[in-house]
This record gives C-alpha cells, structure tokens and sequence, in this order.
C-alpha cells in the first residue's frame, strides 16, 4: 500500500481537498507496490571464475544493497524474498551479519524472507543462528511457518517455507487457506512443472497453483532467470547472475497490485552488478582486423570492470607471429574484471621464423617436427601449421607411440611440445 | 694417418735413441721376447700423438728410464690428410712440441708448443686432458684403431666426442650436426629440470611436482572440508529424527497420561465398591456367623434328643438281650461237666494201653540184642583164624631170601647179555664140516667141554666152537684148532666177567641158575597175593576201621547192656531166649483208637468251656453296655438342658431365634451380590494396566529426556559448526584448488611436452645413430665370421658403436666374458679392421695391434692373416709380437727390436 503522506495544516485546505481525492476515488488505498526478489545465493561457489571469486561474492552483496535502494527510492510497500538468499546453510557467520545488515537498510519497509532449498528450515539453518533471533531488526520477517501474515490492512502473504533441501511435495499445498477480501500473495520456492524444466524433487510447483490457491499473485523463486507463467506467476530471477550460462538474469520484480483481484502489473527491473558476457571473434587471416573489432566492444561496455567475459577465437591466423594474442590477452585483462579466452579453435603458425629456417637446414629438427606433426595426426589433431616444414608424412614406431599414449598425451601436449621447441631453437 | 718412422730416446729401457724407420704402409711386425720394449714403442707413439708436451704428473715420470733423469723424446715421422709431417716431442724437463711439414725440399715447421699439441690432437680426432695422461677413451681415431697391450684391450671403443663427428665424415653423413647437439643438450637440461635422469620420475623441485602437491594438499583439506560438511549433514539427518523422536514420545507420552487417568478413575471407583463389598462381606459373615451358631445350637439339641431317643431304645434292647444270654449259659455248663466226666475216663484207659505197649518194646529190643551180640561172636572167632594164617605165611617168606622184580630183571639182563654176546664169539670162533668117507665116531672137544659125535656119509659133522676145537678121530689122530683173535679174546673175557657176576648174583639167593631164581620170585610173589587176601579178609571181618580189640570191646557192652535188660525185664537170658517175639500191632491199634477218642473228648471240652466263657463274656459285657447306656442317656439330657438354659430351657423359643437369624442372613447376602454384581469382573487387569501405563509413561518420559539431552548436543554441534561457516570455507577451498588445478594443468602439460620432445628427439637422435653404426655392425659381424669360421655368431653394437653382445643364432646377445679369451680378442681385432676399413675410405688409417691374437688358434690365426693382407691395402698395420713365426705368411717390414737397441 503505497503511503500516502497527508500534510496536517501545512498546506492549504485546497491542497488537502486534492489528495484525499486522490486517495479516496484513485483506489490508492487498496494499491500495493512491493519489491519481489528471490536466489541471492550470498556465498555462493564461484570455482568456475576462481581467481575473481571473491569478487563476485562481494558484488551478490552489492546488489543486494541495490535492491534496498531501489525498495527506499520507489517508496515500496515491502518487499519479498523468495527463497535462498544464502547458498547454504553452512555459510560463514559474518555473510549472515551482512545480509541482516543489508536487510535492515530498508527499514522501515519491511522485508519477509522465505527459506528456499539452499537455505531451509533444517535445523542446521542459518536462520536459526543468534543474528536471526535476537536483535533483529523489526523490519526483518522470517516466514517460518504457513502461518498467514497480515503485510499490510487487506494484504496477506501465504507463505510455504522449505523445510528440506529437496522434495517430490508441492509447496503450494502447505499454503493456508487464503482469506477472502483480502490481496492474497503466495510465497514459495520451487520449480514450475514444466517439462524439461523440473526434477521431481525440486519442490514442483503446478503450473495453475496461483489460480488454485486464490491468489492475487505467487511469488517464485528457484530459477534464476525472470520468468512469467500467465498473469499471477512469477519468478523475479536471480538479483545478480552466477555464471556465463545464465540468461535473462540479474534482475527483480516490481510488483504493482491495483487491488483485490486486480491483475498485478510486474515491472522487471535490472539489478545486476556484474557482467557476464560470452562472445566469440572470428580471426581471418591477420588478427589485427578481429583485434581493432574486440577492442572497440570492450571500450564499449559501460563497466568493464565490472565484466567477467569468456572469450572465444576461431578461425585461422596467418600472420605466423602469435605475438599479438599475448598483447590482446594483456589488453583485455588489464580492462576487464575476468577473462576467460579460448583459442582452441583457433588456427595458428606458431612456428617462429627461425624455428622455420632451421628446420629447413637442419635435417634432425626437422625429423623431431615430422616426429611431432606424425604424433598428432595419430593422436587425431594434425598440426597442419607445420606440413610444409616437416618432411615426408611418416609413421612413427608403434612401440613409440603406445609408450607416448601410455605417459596420456594429449594432442594439446603435441601442440605444446612443438610450442617449447620453438622456444628452445630460439635459445641455443 | 699412417708412420713413416718413429724414434724414440730416454723412454723406459731405451736410454739411448732408438729409430724404426721405413715403414710400410701395410704391413710393419715389430718382435721380440717379452720386455724388450715393443710396447713400449708403442707408448712413444700414444705420448707423441695423443698426449700435451707438457704434461706432468707422477704417470709421465714413470716414463724415464729407471734409476735415470733423462727426459723421454719422440719423433715421429707420419702422412695425415695427404700430407707428410714430423713431429718432434719432449717432456718433462725437457718439454717441447715441434710440427713440420714435408714441403718437397724438407721439413718446414708448422707450429710449436700447444700450437703443434693442438693440430695433431685435430688430425688424431683426439680431446686434450686437462691434467695428466689422456685416457684411452679420449684419443679419438686411436681409440678405435688401436689395440694397446693393457687392461682395456678387450674393452670394444665407442663413438664419443669428436670421433663420432669425424667418423659421421668418414662416412659421408651430415645429418646430426653440432646444432642438433646443442638443442638436443637444450632438451635434455629442460627435461633434467622436470625429471630425474635414471627412472624418468618427477623431480621434486619441479614446477609441476609442486604444482602437483600443492593440488593435494588442497585436494585434502577440501576431503576435510567436505568429510566436515557432511558430518554436519549427519548431525541435521540425526537432528531431525531425534526431534521426530521427541515429538512421537510427547504424543505417546500425552496419550498414555490420558489412558492412565481413566484407568485410575475407574479403579478407584472399583475400590470404593471393593470396600462396600468387604463391609457387606462382614456383616454377612457377622450374621452368617450368628446364624450358623443358632443353627448349630438348634442341630445340636436335636441330636441330643435323638441321642438320647436311641440310647433308651438301646438300653430296652440290652436288657432283654442279657435274660436270653443267662438261660444259654446255665445250659452250656451243664454240657460242660458231662464232657471233663468222659475226657477223665478216656485218660486213664490210656494210660494203661500206653504201659502195655512200652513193655512189649522192651522184650522185642532185648531180643534184638541178643541177635546182635551172637553176630560179633562168630565174627571175632572168624578173625581169629584169618590172623593166624597171615602169621603163618609172614614166617614161611621170613626164613629164606627172596628176590625183588629187580634182582630177577637184571639177572635176566644179564643171562641174556651173555648168550648175546657167545653166540658173536661163536660166529667170530672156528667152525668145521666134517664129512666121512665112512662111519666113524670123534671125540669132539670145545669150549663146552668133551663129547663124543658119530659121523658117517650120510651124516656130515658141522662143528663150531670159540676159540678152541678139537676133533680127534680115535685111533686116527688129533685136530686142534685155535684161534689167535684179539677181538675174540675180548669178547670172552667180558662174558667171563658176565658170568662171574651172574654166578655171584645167583648165590646171594641160594640158587644154582636163572630158571631157579625166576622160580624162587614166582613162588614168593604167589605168597605175598594169598597174604594179601588174608589181610583183606580180616578187615572185612572186622568190618571197617575196626580192630580186633574194638570188636571184642563191643561185644562185650552188648552183654552188659543185654544183662540189664533182662534184669528190668525180670526175666533171665535163657527166658529171653526161650520166649517167643511180643505181638506190637494189636497194642499199637488199641492205643491209636484211644489216643484219638481222647483227642476228640478234649477238643469237645475246651469247645464247651470256651462257649461257657463266651457266654460269661456276653453277658459281662451286656451288663457293662446297659450301664454305660444309662449314663450316656442321663449325660446327654443334662447336656440338652444346659444348652437350651439361655432360651429359658425351650428348644421352641431357639427355634424361633434361628428363623430370624436365617432371614437376616439372607438379607446380608442380597445386598452383597448386589454389591458384587456392580463390581467389574476385571478389576484386577484394569489395576494392572493403570499401573502398566503409568510404569511406560515414565519409562518414555525418561527417554524424552535422554532425547532431548541429545537434540541439545546436537543442535550445541549445530551452533558450534555453523560459526566456522563450513560452506564458504569449502567454497574458497573449492576455487583455491580450481586455481592450483589451472596451475598444476599448465606446468604438466608443459612437463610433457618437455618429456615428449626428450623422448622423441632421443629417438630420432638414434636411429640416425644406428643408420651410420648399421654398416660398421654388418661389417663386424662378416669380419668376425671369416675368422672363426661361425656364420650363425653375428655381433651386435650399440648406436655409439660400444659392443652389445655377441649373438648366437636367433638368441639374445650373450656379454662378451661368456666366450673365450681367443674368441675375445678375436672380435676385437674384427672390430679394429671393420673401423679401419670404414675410416681408411677416404685415407690410410693406423692399426696396432699389440700382441692381439696370443690365445688365436693356428687355424683362425692364418685367417685373420689373410684379412689383415687385405686390409693392408687401405691401413697401415703394426703388429707387435714376440712369435714373428706366427706372422711369417705376411708381407711386410718386420722390425727385430733387440737388434734396434
């Protein structure tokens, strides 16, 4: 319910007459705007960009701190987090203080947490921690049981705390009752029962729940991209993505409820601090032409250093100095917050010139490349860089070979071995 | 390379310069006997070629001669690359290197000092020692070519440093460079960085080693970490069941109180019947008491009266039974003393049969008597005779001697014995048959005695005699004949002395022969019977164990006894004896019938008496019985109205008393079974069960409390855990150990891409190896088989050329110690001509061979020197030996080296 702040004798009588119309004839008084949120996952694992992991824990934190933001700055009812704000149960005691932190940030909004798979009702919960039951801010509400919770004059939340980490049982179903004449917001965490999209003990949710159980507007959470099923089905997605993978994520959703039975009106808001970004560069020939191109997208990020990017080259380099992928790998790293670059597809001449001139004077390097070039096209990754250098296609000894397979070389191995070799001719 | 000349001076036993000149290209045999100095030649040649003028050390010194200071000097004259040199060298204190150079008119210096060390080092392929002597292994071409008279000399060379490239010359090859050297030396650095040389393993100071621990260690921590994680998961699982626990024996519990409640509830109401039971119990009993007081009150004056109804009725009935038993007793008595009356008869007429009788057995016993002493007085006179006749005969067999079976045995024996043993002498004596032309009558005389004999024609005389015969014809003559045997005399002396015995034997008995003694044993032997007849005889007159004396005694008794017999009887012997036998029977009979009629009257009385008696008895007791009655009949009365004294002496009035106490009773008992109906039938089960329930809720109250003992441990583990923030821990642990991973990924794939490149570049580094070592080992293996002849042995060299083995057929390479020490230096002389041969392609190259083929058969010795004349086509060869005789088929320059000194 959007609070309606009346001046008492400030301004004129006019102005009073104005806004109590306002309220009395625009249906203010039954119009609620609250924050859904749901999968901050605070301490999550972030092994697959280890080096920034701290990063980008520090930055589900930041988000969070956004979203009170945005909660003060919209002049929100309340907000509702749907589920797993923590990744575990088992997370360090200081992150717990954080989010409690955090949350009272809103205050006086008040803010009702759901315990979601991540973070269940167990008794190991983190919920159950000193932070959660004592001195806790007043704005800060757990929603332990299914207990109905009056929000607001006319606003109840139906909540279905998860009390396992997994489960075949539909949460929807320990919903209480919703009252009637009154705005009925569901509360769960789980999946929808979409096929493909769910496991059976992912907590599934029927897809026509909201309509089942009365109410005006379910609030999901689980998956963490924004997703819409009918009118009165929501997840809001995660407030701040957790991998390369994800998409449509880093965001909330702000709920407006016109009142009793009306259609809430969702407005996705972004939240996101950090960037994932995947791309992929095509290199032709000379390199500089894909260089100038990804520099110029880099430049064009509004924060790269906030942008984690997983970078991929394909293509053939034929300008026989690899040179320019060191540079560009610099480049990147020196502006962006995490590179993640994959040049196996991407065709190169690592043969140094002078590797290339010796081989051809020096019929025993060129017999040790031949060896090299034969390996890996036994191995299944020929190393065409090198045809023209090497000599005759031969075979290499099938002992050799069954020795060299027994040590598990990989053709990555191969490519590398002819890479040190170059470094080594450059040497002596 | 090849010599032209050498001279060498102040070099061990050569003091004094020593020149081998006009050397042939091919072959030069240098000989003598042993220690002349013909290795040491060769040392001149090793010193001048292969080692720095200036080196020093105690091992050149051993080169001066003994006990002297002269310095070694060496100079050597040799072709090398088409040019012909000379080399002038000193050492020690007198040190100096000077090469020159044939020019066509004479010999122009070239270099000097090292200068002149270096170039022939060079042209010997050779490597320069640092200090001291050069070892074998470094002399380059002379390593392989020359075959010194030392320790090493059946060492097979290898290719190594210089030699290698020169030899990879030789043959034409330029595919390994000294750049492939260094990148393969590159390679081998970079590999010994990551692994160790012998078993290829990482190294620990390796990146990837410690890539690799680091990942562990983490990989552990993040094993602890988890291992942490999920015992909290344990403790959550356990947690949760133990708070379902609680929760379960909370609703028991809660149920089982709810249950006891009710159970007590209705036992208590069970109770409080139970004692309204118990009172209603008493005062039934109470009345039940009363009345069956009353009743037994009442029963017992019935009884009274009725015993007391019965005992008058008894006491009528006694008394009549008492006037009958008196009539019955007054007849009984009669009867009574009419019996004793005839019993008294029959006592007397008894006796008097009973006298009658006793003395009839007394005569007839008498008379028995008398019988038997008349028997023992015809015994006693018999007995006399038999004794008189025993005594006759003991006296006949007295009064002469008798011979015992033994005496008539041996005399036998004896008789027998001599007619035995004269009728031997008679067959052992004379014998004569005479035959008559007419009757004549002899005179015959033998042992025997004289006797006259009638002979005729038709009566032949047959005469046999002892030891002496004689037949004397009356009127005609005598015949005496003799006989002079010793056994004969003999014989008839033992028989003489037979004889004596016999004759002895028969006197001691009385009796002139045999036949008499057997007569006089017989007749005894008939006597002794009939005394023995007698004997028995007279026991069995006497009867047994009896005497003679015992029998007189006996009968003797018999006549006292017999006396006094007659005396009781009154009568005399003679009366006895001339009365007739007493009659018994009839006595017996009449005494029998009385016996028995007495027997009969006796038991007759006591029957009598005895139902006299009984009758007395009965009525005793009759009378006792009436009294007894009649005071039992007065005590009950007394009884009675004592009893019914408390109810005014009426028996009504307690009777009315009963009724009412009979209907109080019944009362009491209605209200009981009422009381008893209430009451539940299972009362005691329900009392039981309360306490059942109770005793359970206190049981699960107390395992409540051990649950929530536990649930506070557990959940105190909880808090504990959860303050160490397991998850962010594993979560920094997980991408600290994805990080190392990363790490640990680079520095192995580098590491094997080193271990890749090591082993393939050393690979291909050998094949080349063995495309140029390939030719040398074929050349060997042919060499080696020309010599001995074996064309299954092949030989089998490494790629630097080292010898691997020596290989017999299809088998594995044998080492080379296996085989003989001929079959030894006969491959390495294979080996130095197969190395010439390829090194000598392009120039004449040096071979020694110093005293090589000492264990070489005859036959593989002329093989070897038809190879080396072959092989002196392209080498120069120098043989050192001290058996030139074995060389004599080469041709060549041969150098006697005492003659050189």
């Amino acid at each position: 319910m959007s609070r309606i702040w009346i001046p008492r004798g400030e301004l004129f009588p006019l102005v009073q007459v104005l806004i109590w119309h306002q309220v009395l004839f625009s249906g203010g008084d039954s119009m609620i705007r609250f924050l859904h949120t749901a999968d901050w996952q605070v301490g999550m694992k972030a092994r697959h960009v280890a080096p920034v992991a701290a990063r980008v824990r520090e930055a589900r934190l930041e988000t969070a701190r956004r979203l009170m933001e945005i909660t003060r700055e919209r002049r929100l009812d309340f907000i509702i987090i749907a589920g797993d704000v923590f990744e575990d149960n088992q997370v360090d005691n200081k992150l717990a203080h954080q989010v409690v932190q955090i949350l009272s940030l809103a205050a006086p909004v008040p803010v009702y947490i759901l315990p979601g798979n991540h973070d269940p009702l167990t008794p190991d919960a983190v919920y159950e921690r000193r932070v959660f039951r004592e001195g806790l801010a007043p704005n800060i509400h757990l929603l332990r049981t299914s207990q109905p919770v009056t929000v607001l004059p006319g606003v109840v939340l139906l909540p279905a705390p998860n009390r396992a980490k997994n489960s075949p049982e539909d949460p929807t179903e320990r919903m209480a009752p919703a009252p009637g004449g009154a705005i009925n917001i569901g509360v769960a965490h789980g999946s929808l029962r979409i096929e493909g999209h769910y496991q059976y003990d992912d907590f599934p949710i029927p897809l026509e729940a909201a309509e089942r159980r009365g109410l005006d507007y379910l609030a999901l959470g689980h998956w963490h991209s924004f997703f819409q099923y009918g009118d009165r089905t929501f997840y809001p997605g995660t407030p701040e993505p957790t991998g390369f993978e994800e998409r449509d994520s880093g965001t909330a959703a702000l709920v407006t409820i016109e009142g009793y039975g009306a259609r809430p009106r969702v407005e996705k808001i972004k939240t996101g601090t950090l960037e994932w970004e995947t791309w992929k560069q095509e290199v032709h020939g000379d390199p500089r032409e894909a260089v100038r191109a990804l520099k110029l997208r880099v430049e064009g990020l509004d924060t790269p250093g906030q942008t984690l990017l997983r970078l991929a080259l394909y293509g053939r380099d034929t300008s026989g100095d690899q040179s320019w992928l060191e540079e560009l790998r610099d480049w990147l790293e020196a502006r962006l917050l995490y590179l993640d670059l994959d040049t196996t597809r991407l065709a190169t001449q690592p043969l140094a010139p002078k590797l290339q001139n010796r081989a051809r004077s020096q019929p025993f390097l060129r017999a040790a490349i031949t060896d090299l070039a034969a390996l890996a096209r036994s191995l299944g990754q020929p190393l065409e860089e090198v045809e023209d250098v090497a000599g005759p296609a031969t075979s290499l000894d099938a002992e050799l070979i069954d020795r060299i397979l027994r040590a598990g070389i990989k053709p990555g191995d191969v490519r590398e071995a002819l890479g040190v070799l170059a470094g080594v001719v450059e040497e002596v | 390379m090849f010599l032209h000349s050498l001279t060498v001076a102040g070099l061990r036993r050569f003091r004094n310069p020593v020149a081998l000149t006009r050397f042939d290209p091919g072959i030069n045999i240098i000989y003598g006997p042993n220690e002349c100095g013909k290795s040491t030649l060769i040392w001149g040649l090793i010193l001048a070629f292969l080692n720095r003028h200036n080196v020093g050390g105690e091992e050149i010194a051993r080169f001066r001669p003994w006990g002297t200071a002269l310095n070694p000097r060496i100079e050597v004259e040799f072709t090398a690359g088409g040019k012909r040199y000379r080399l002038n060298k000193g050492f020690l204190d007198e040190a100096r290197c000077t090469l020159a150079e044939w020019t066509g008119g004479g010999y122009q210096d070239l270099a000097r000092g090292k200068a002149a060390d270096e170039m022939v080092f060079r042209m010997m392929q050779a490597q320069m020692a640092g200090r001291g002597l050069t070892k074998s292994s470094q002399w380059g071409l002379a390593y392989l070519l020359w075959m010194p008279q030392d320790r090493e000399r059946l060492a097979a060379p290898a290719l190594t440093g210089n030699v290698q490239d020169y030899f990879r010359q030789a043959l034409g090859s330029t595919l390994f460079t000294p750049a492939d050297d260094r990148l393969l030396a590159a390679i081998d650095r970079k590999y010994s960085e990551i692994y160790t040389q012998k078993r290829g393993a990482l190294q620990a100071r390796s990146p990837v080693h410690q890539a690799r621990q680091r990942l562990e260690e983490i990989k552990a921590r993040l094993a602890t970490a988890r291992q942490a994680l999920e015992q909290v998961n344990q403790v959550v699982a356990e947690l949760e069941a133990q708070q379902a626990r609680q929760e379960g024996l909370n609703r028991e519990v809660a149920s089982l109180r709810a249950r006891e409640k009710e159970l007590k509830e209705q036992v208590e109401a069970i109770k409080t019947l139970q004692s309204s039971c118990r009172q209603a119990e008493a005062e039934l009993k109470t009345a039940t008491t009363i009345w069956e007081k009353l009743k037994a009150e009442w029963r017992r004056v019935n009884e009274l009266e009725e015993s007391m109804n019965r005992a008058n009725a008894e006491k009528n009935q006694e008394k009549a039974s008492l006037a009958f038993l008196g009539n019955a007793w007054q007849e009984a008595g009669q009867k009574l003393a009419a019996a004793e009356e005839r019993l008294a008869t029959l006592e007397s007429e008894l006796g008097r049969a009973r006298k009658d009788l006793q003395q009839s057995y007394d005569r007839q016993q008498a008379r028995e008597r008398l019988a038997r002493m008349n028997e023992l007085s015809r015994r006693l006179e018999k007995a006399r005779q038999v004794t008189a006749r025993i005594a006759a005969l003991e006296g006949e067999l007295a009064r002469q001697p008798l011979p015992g079976p033994e005496e008539v045995g041996a005399v036998t024996e004896t008789w027998n014995r001599i007619n035995s043993l004269e009728a031997e002498a008679r067959a052992m004596g004379l014998s004569i048959n005479f035959r008559a032309y007419r009757d004549l009558e002899l005179c015959v005389t033998t042992a025997a005695g004289r006797e006259k004999r009638r002979v005729g024609p038709d009566q032949p005389l047959l005469l046999a005699a002892t030891d002496r015969l004689a037949l004397e014809i009356p009127g005609a003559g005598l015949l005496e004949v003799r006989s002079g045997s010793r056994d004969l005399q003999k014989l008839l002396k033992e028989i003489a002395g037979l004889r004596q015995d016999l004759e002895h034997t028969l006197a001691a008995f009385g009796v002139a022969g045999v036949a008499e003694l057997q007569e006089r044993y017989n007749w005894s032997a008939r006597q002794r019977t009939e005394l023995q007849a007698l004997v028995d005889n007279l026991a069995q007159v006497l009867g047994p164990g009896n005497t003679m004396e015992a029998l007189e005694k006996q009968a003797l008794t018999e006549q006292n006894a017999l006396a006094e017999q007659c005396a009781a009887l009154g009568i005399t012997g003679e009366e006895l004896r001339a009365l007739p036998g007493p009659d018994i029977a009839p006595l017996k009979v009449r005494l029998q019938n009385l016996q028995e009629e007495y027997e009969k009257q006796k038991q007759a009385v006591t029957r009598l008496r005895q139902q006299f008696q009984e009758l007395e008895r009965r009525m005793a007791e009759g009378q006792k019985k009436l009294e007894t009655l009649q005071a039992r009949i007065r005590a009950v009365r007394e009884e009675r109205d004592r009893r019914l004294e408390a109810w005014g002496g009426s028996a009504a009035r307690l009777q009315a008393e009963l009724v009412a106490a009979e209907t109080a009773t019944s009362n009491k008992a209605l209200v009981l079974e009422e009381l008893q109906r209430r009451l539940p039938a299972n009362a005691f089960d329900l009392e039981q069960e309360a306490n059942q329930v109770e005793k359970k809720r206190e049981e699960l109250e107390q395992e409540i409390l051990a649950v929530r003992d536990r649930i506070t441990g557990l959940k105190t583990q909880l808090d504990l855990s959860s303050s160490q923030g397991l998850y962010s821990r594993l979560a920094g642990l997980e991408e600290e150990y994805e990080l190392a991973g990363a790490e640990y990924q680079h520095a192995a794939r580098y590491a094997r891409a080193i271990w890749l490149l090591h082993l393939i570049m050393h690979n291909r580094r050998n094949q080349m190896l063995n495309s140029l070592t390939g030719p040398v080992r074929q050349e060997v293996s042919d060499l080696f088989q020309q010599i001995t002849g074996r064309r299954e042995r092949s030989v089998e060299l490494n790629a630097d050329l080292s010898l691997a083995g020596l290989r017999v057929g299809v088998e594995d390479p044998q080492p080379l110690d296996v085989f003989s020490a001929g079959t030894q230096e006969q491959l390495m002389v294979a080996i130095r001509l197969a190395l010439g041969r390829f090194l000598g392609a392009g120039e004449r190259q040096l071979v020694v061979l110093d005293d090589a083929l000492v264990n070489t058969d005859a036959g593989r010795r002329s093989r070897i020197l038809e190879l080396l004349a072959a092989a002196a086509e392209k080498l120069q060869v120098i043989i050192l030996t001290c058996h030139p005789e074995n060389y004599s088929g080469l041709k060549g320059m041969l150098f006697n080296v005492e003659e050189l000194g």
